[in-house]
């Protein structure tokens, strides 16, 4: 009902229950799909941090940044993250498609994982909605997708996009903890 | 020393001149030396002859003669208690001839590193030491490595073995690479570790742990704790609590976790009985669980007057 103040705390609550639930997968989709693209990401202690793309926001921040983020700025941070999340989870998923054929539980993990960041979305959606927030428009974060990307390069891509995705959530808790204890139910 | 009549003058001169070196030597000045315990060390008596006729001592003792060879000492099966200040004089002149300061140790084995960060997300901390004693002077250098980039580990200022990092470095994971190199006179050692900055967390206890009973309740318990002082900012970085709780009388812990605030009622204490109570903190998404706090110890509320019997009481 327009006029009425909503109350923030409930869906707070349950992006911090999704988001809670999603980081208890995120280790092991990084490890499946390491495991599925041969050497050296399949590599014991594969670990290329340094490697980034330039579509894709980095979670990595340092504290004193992170801590004066106001709720608008916090919100709209992860916004733009999980919403890039989806459609390179989208982009990784082609790829496999087509580097993995057989592998189902890599196709069907990436999967879950993109629905799963369209779920947070959502969430963050109703929380901007009730802190009276606006909601960024969706825009296509890929860009020029260099199709002609060797094998190589889409492994590499697909490396970054699950570990960021892992690192992303470890944020999206964080945050939304911090709303969870700003906005109690 | 004769010398023959046309050379008298030089001989005078040369002998003045050996006399003048004898008490103004640089030898009256120590030299130090490090030897390794165990091993087998020949002290010569600084510049003289193997034949000179000399007198050794340690620390002022004189040292029995059959030590010598020639005018060298030979020490064999070095022991801690070989060390001391080594003099060698000239027999019949008195003159000391030369010191060894010498120094009984070993080389260091592999040095222990361990990193811990009681303060996340605003640092961590590393400490060292050697598994076993060296005896003699130790220099440890530490360098940390974040990805790629060097970073600066302050020293403590009170703690010599241990230093300090401030990273404020969130929601990546860069390893970090503590290495360290310990050297001294008889030799160097070196390790390293790597690790994520997450892995180290481990906050400092709860502090003032309190319980009192609870007026009317005989089975109540009230405990009250504060967030440790050195967490930074409990606000973004909350903390969750374990209790464990047992009558003096019995072995068994009772234990709750509790993942928000700093107060918990415990309802079924033994009536009568007194309790010790501990208090443990962890970050609620990452790291190990602190150290027991400091004990806090209540009886919970019973009716006055009472005769305190030993009777287990029914609960």
């Amino acid at each position: 009902s327009p006029g009425a103040p909503i109350s923030p705390a409930e869906p707070i609550s349950q992006a911090y229950s999704l988001a809670l639930y999603m980081q208890k997968n995120t280790s092991a989709l990084l490890h499946t799909y390491l495991q599925h693209q041969g050497s050296p990401f399949s590599d014991p202690g594969f670990s290329a941090p340094e490697l980034q793309l330039s579509s894709l926001p980095p979670a990595a921040v340092s504290f004193k940044t992170w801590h004066a983020l106001d709720d608008g700025e916090r919100l709209s941070h992860a916004q733009g993250a999980f919403l890039a999340l989806t459609q390179h989870l989208q982009l990784v998923g082609d790829d496999q498609r087509d580097l993995n054929p057989g592998s189902p539980i890599l196709l069907s993990q990436l999967g879950a994982a993109r629905l799963r960041a369209q779920g947070l979305l959502g969430n963050m959606a109703a929380i901007m909605t009730a802190l009276g927030l606006p909601i960024p428009p969706e825009e296509d974060t890929l860009g020029v997708v260099p199709f002609g990307a060797s094998a190589f390069e889409r492994k590499c891509r697909g490396y970054v996009v699950t570990r960021e995705y892992g690192h992303w959530t470890d944020r999206a808790v964080r945050d939304l903890a911090l709303l969870k204890a700003k906005y109690p139910g | 020393m004769a010398a023959p009549v046309p050379w008298a003058c030089c001989a005078v001169l040369a002998a003045t001149a050996v006399v003048y070196a004898q008490r103004h030597s640089p030898q009256e000045v120590p030299h130090v030396q490090y030897e390794r315990l165990g091993s087998d060390v020949t002290l010569p008596c600084g510049t003289a002859n193997w034949d000179a006729a000399v007198t050794w001592r340690v620390n002022g003792t004189d040292l029995a003669p059959d030590l010598l060879n020639g005018s060298q000492l030979v020490l064999h099966g070095l022991e801690l208690g070989h060390s001391g200040l080594y003099a060698c004089f000239h027999r019949d002149s008195w003159h000391l001839r030369h010191q060894v300061l010498l120094h009984v140790g070993l080389p260091p084995r592999e040095p222990v590193l361990s990193c811990r960060s009681n303060t996340y997300p605003k640092g961590f901390y590393c400490s060292w030491h050697l598994p076993t004693p060296t005896y003699i002077p130790n220099t440890f250098n530490v360098t940390v490595l974040h990805g790629s980039k060097i970073m600066v580990c302050e020293k403590d200022p009170a703690l010599k073995n241990r230093c300090h990092i401030r990273y404020m470095h969130l929601f990546s994971t860069i390893k970090y690479k503590v290495s360290i190199s310990v050297s001294n006179a008889l030799g160097h050692n070196a390790t390293a570790i790597t690790f994520d900055e997450f892995t180290i967390v481990k906050p400092d206890p709860p502090e003032n742990v309190v319980a009192r009973p609870v007026p009317s309740n005989p089975r109540r318990l009230e405990v009250t704790w504060q967030t440790p002082s050195t967490w930074p900012d409990p606000e973004s970085f909350p903390l969750k609590f374990f209790l464990r709780y047992r009558p003096l009388i019995l072995d068994q812990w009772q234990h709750v976790e509790l993942s928000d605030g700093t107060t918990h009622t415990i309802t079924d204490a033994y009536a009568g009985k007194e309790y010790i109570i501990q208090v443990a903190a962890k970050d609620n998404e990452i790291g190990t669980w602190s150290d027991w706090s400091v004990a806090a110890h209540a009886t919970p509320w019973t009716e006055e007057p009472r005769h305190l019997t030993t009777e287990a009481q029914a609960p």
